[in-house]
């Protein structure tokens, strides 16, 4: 099908209500007043709580970030069992979930209030692009496993959603500012204003500065490339509640930053700019509970200075639109029918041969949630997506492939289905068994690099002929709560299999030696989480957690080099008076990473980086009522994290008013 | 020896039981009060909410007395503003009209008139007695422990043309 007419189609599908979605407005604030426990729509697409949820998931509450001495979500996320977090340069970080780190390729859907933030172009996340700060996060829900059946292509490991607070009923009013080592320099305000009753409008602005540190190889060429990380991001984010009970949400969001990152070991150079317009309506009819989201995403790079294949600049535009219906039919039995209609494009000019890449994606869902009783509870759902690339412009002419190669779809279904039993008062078993669909980014599926002489001079062709590759996913965990000790001990297993990656063949294109993009074998990963964390603040907190992990690749593409088989994480808290101390630990094993050195040839080996501890203590002081001061510690020694990225100790000052 | 043990042994637990197994905590109060912001339709603004007791029952009494103190200090604290009442469930008839209808404990042998009311004038009654829901006659009920616990009878509500959100709906017991 044309992408023109299938363009079409789209709005077509959308008027028939059989697109799906994943944003669902909720008043979390009301609801965990109400239940005292947090709750969560990520899990399955309807509200609930989240001592009921079927999935296997872990939540990062404010109290939580307070706390947490964190100046950033991957430094978060990095305590949590099952996630793993690393840095090849200081201003990005790659995040997995179970396995799979890489620069490039996430599987992992990141969401900001249900608005998906994955950068389609190169299928990753840029952290630093997201337009929130920690001061506005009300929570952050890490589900573990794949989630492909309700968020689509590329939540094959996980979803990461980030809550933030309600501009109507959970005000946020604060200013930070941060000095430190290496040149820190951090300044956001937050101010959140009341229009009328039941409406309201969050204005936050920040910006932040660092010097770029840490380069392992620090040749000249090397330290050419280094570049000081800076990032401002003003977002307004407003709310109204109609007296009828429905309610509207508004997203408008634009983020500077300029920052070295890494795509497999060589240095880019790059300023990206990001902008955001969302808005979403929910309201209770006689058929349900109806919400229709729709959203506009840019990401420009408008420079990029690589070292593999000079300057370029990139362009990604994004609109979605999604629609979908929560209702329960009697007691037992809820439902969710949605939809989703996502359009993206990606000009990359010498990147793309002067032409754009596009893909369309129309996709349909259903989730069931069945109750036998308050104790056992299943959810199944199931999402069918229909992928059609697309690439209009110019061809180059050495290019193998024509536009119409492009004019392809690919169609898919997920699946998820889970089981919850409360078997006593104190212990859950969840079971999980999902289908999830990787699907390859633009940039894999039609970029073409064409690397300078330090780098063998070959072209290296994206491909349209890629696939989705299913990923296979089961899980079982049990949590046990210790009341006598205000701690919850949870223990996961997961298995999940991948039946195919994205990897490179060398072959002869137009008679000279290049590189293609191709689908090829794939890889099995197993695990075990084992985890212990006392939630009650008073006093002495404490927690830790400790993840094995295996990965088998069928064939060695570098992933399980990247994955420390082991990692422990543990914390511990004291509250007295108006002081807070909290002292946070990471042990990760060994890995190894890629280098590349540029030569003629140019020169690649496999590094082994050691195994590293990171200790982090944090000191506050409620000096007043409404002024925090804090000293931290992010790292007390510097360690090397990959290769070519070393941490540097870092430490800083931070003071917090709230107003 | 051992009789007269046993026997004590059930004496003192009736005597605990009898004066606390039914009072209504202040926690649940708290949820009761919150409940009433998840209806479909907003209540309108200081609507009426009446703490049905009965007069014949001291506990009944004590308990009520109890519920006033504490929804007068957390009404506040919730979105819908009330005004709260005392009425005896003997004189449903004579009190003055009310949106919302918190059964205190003792009112059991009432609940069948209670519900009657409750249906004809589109009274949420809220009770911390889960049996009084389950026997579809109150038309919320709430638990404060171990667990937080929130169930609703949909033939209640329907009867009384009460309507709660759907998101509300999926993270309630129904019965």
């Amino acid at each position: 099908m044309k992408p023109e007419r299938f363009h079409l189609l789209s709005p077509l599908l959308l008027l028939l209500g059989i697109e799906t979605a994943t944003a669902q407005q909720l008043d979390y604030g009301r609801y965990e007043d109400l239940f005292g426990e947090p709750v969560t729509v990520s899990a399955t697409g309807k509200p609930e709580r989240i001592s009921d949820t079927p999935v296997i998931m872990d939540l990062i509450t404010a109290e939580d970030i307070r706390h947490s001495g964190a100046r950033d979500i991957p430094t978060l996320l990095r305590r949590l069992a099952g996630v793993d977090v690393t840095h090849a340069a200081p201003g990005t970080a790659e995040t997995a979930v179970r396995g799979y780190l890489q620069p490039l390729g996430s599987r992992v859907m990141v969401t900001l209030n249900g608005r998906q933030v994955y950068f389609d172009g190169f299928g990753t996340d840029f952290w630093a692009t997201l337009p929130v700060e920690l001061a506005e996060i009300r929570q952050i829900e890490v589900i573990k496993g794949s989630q492909s059946a309700l968020y689509g292509f590329n939540a094959v490991d996980g979803v990461i959603n980030i809550v933030t607070f309600d501009p109507i009923g959970d005000p946020v009013n604060s200013a930070q500012g941060r000095i430190g080592n290496h040149a820190l320099r951090e300044l956001s305000a937050t101010v959140t204003q009341s229009l009328t009753d039941g409406a309201g409008i969050r204005i936050t602005a920040a910006s932040d500065h660092v010097h770029d540190s840490g380069i392992v190889r620090s040749t000249p060429d090397n330290l050419d490339f280094a570049k000081n990380p800076n990032r401002r991001s003003v977002s307004a984010n407003g709310a109204v509640d109609f007296s009828d009970g429905s309610r509207l949400d508004a997203e408008l969001s634009h983020t500077d930053v300029s920052l070295r990152w890494i795509a497999l070991y060589p240095f880019f150079d790059t300023r990206i700019k990001t902008d955001a317009i969302k808005a979403a309506y929910t309201v209770d009819t006689a058929i349900g509970r109806v919400n229709g989201t729709a959203y506009y995403t840019t990401v420009d790079m408008p420079w990029v200075q690589s070292q593999t294949y000079g300057p370029f600049s990139t362009s990604d535009r994004t609109g979605v639109v999604q629609i979908s219906d929560l209702f329960k039919i009697g007691p037992d039995d809820s439902f969710r029918i949605g939809g989703e209609g996502r359009r993206s494009e990606m000009g990359a000019a010498a990147l793309t041969g002067e032409g754009t890449l596009s893909s369309d994606l129309v996709a349909t869902s259903l989730m069931w949630e069945h109750s036998f009783s308050p104790a056992y509870s299943m959810v199944n759902a199931a999402r069918y997506d229909y992928f059609q690339l697309g690439r209009t412009g110019p061809v180059p002419l050495r290019d193998p492939f024509s536009n119409s190669s492009f004019d392809r779809a690919i169609g898919g279904v997920s699946v998820n289905s889970a089981f919850v039993a409360k078997v006593s008062a104190a212990d859950k078993l969840r079971i999980g068994f999902a289908r999830g669909l990787d699907l390859p980014s633009l940039n894999s599926f039609g970029q073409i690099e064409r690397y300078q002489a330090g780098y063998g001079r070959l072209v290296y062709y994206g491909s349209p002929y890629l696939d989705a590759s299913a990923v296979y996913d089961y899980q079982a965990g049990w949590e046990h709560a210790l009341p006598s000790l205000g701690a919850s001990l949870n223990v996961n297993a997961f298995h999940q299999m991948t039946m195919k990656h994205v990897s490179s063949a060398y072959g002869l294109v137009n008679g000279a030696l290049g590189l293609s993009s191709t689908m090829a074998t794939g890889s099995v990963a197993n695990g075990v989480e084992v985890g212990l964390q006392r939630r009650i603040r008073n006093g002495w907190s404490w927690g830790a957690n400790y993840t094995l992990e295996r990965l088998h690749e069928h064939f060695d593409w570098g992933y399980r080099n990247a994955q420390p088989a082991h990692k422990a994480n543990a914390n511990l808290g004291y509250e007295f008076g108006d002081w807070e101390a909290n002292l946070f630990a990471t042990y990760i094993s060994a890995t190894k990473g890629l280098v590349i050195v540029p030569g003629r040839p140019p020169r690649g080996w496999i590094a082994d980086i050691g195994d590293y501890t990171i200790l982090s203590p944090r000191l506050a002081w409620h000096a007043r009522e409404n002024v925090v001061i804090e000293a931290v510690a992010e790292n007390l020694w510097p360690y090397q994290e990959t290769a070519p990225q070393r941490m540097e100790t870092s430490y800083f000052l931070s003071v917090k008013i709230t107003y | 020896m051992v009789r007269a043990g046993t026997l004590g042994a059930i004496w003192l637990a009736c005597l605990i039981f009898s004066s606390t197994c039914c009072a209504t905590s202040l926690k649940e109060v708290r949820i009761g009060l919150r409940v009433v912001d998840f209806l479909a339709v907003p209540l309108s603004p200081h609507s009426r909410l009446a703490i049905l007791y009965d007069s014949r029952n001291k506990d009944s009494q004590d308990d009520a007395k109890a519920i006033l103190s504490w929804v007068i200090a957390e009404r506040n604290g919730v979105k819908t503003s009330v005004v709260p009442v005392l009425v005896d469930v003997h004189s449903l008839d004579t009190a003055l009209e009310f949106q919302i209808g918190f059964l205190a404990a003792g009112t059991e042998a009432s609940y069948a008139a209670v519900h009657d009311f409750a249906r004809t004038h589109g009274v949420l009654t809220i009770s911390s007695d889960l049996s009084c829901v389950r026997a579809a006659k109150c038309s919320v009920g709430v638990l404060g422990a171990p667990r937080v616990e929130v169930s609703v009878n949909r033939q209640v509500l329907e009867a009384s043309g009460i309507v709660f959100s759907e998101a509300f709906r999926m993270m309630v017991t129904e019965y």
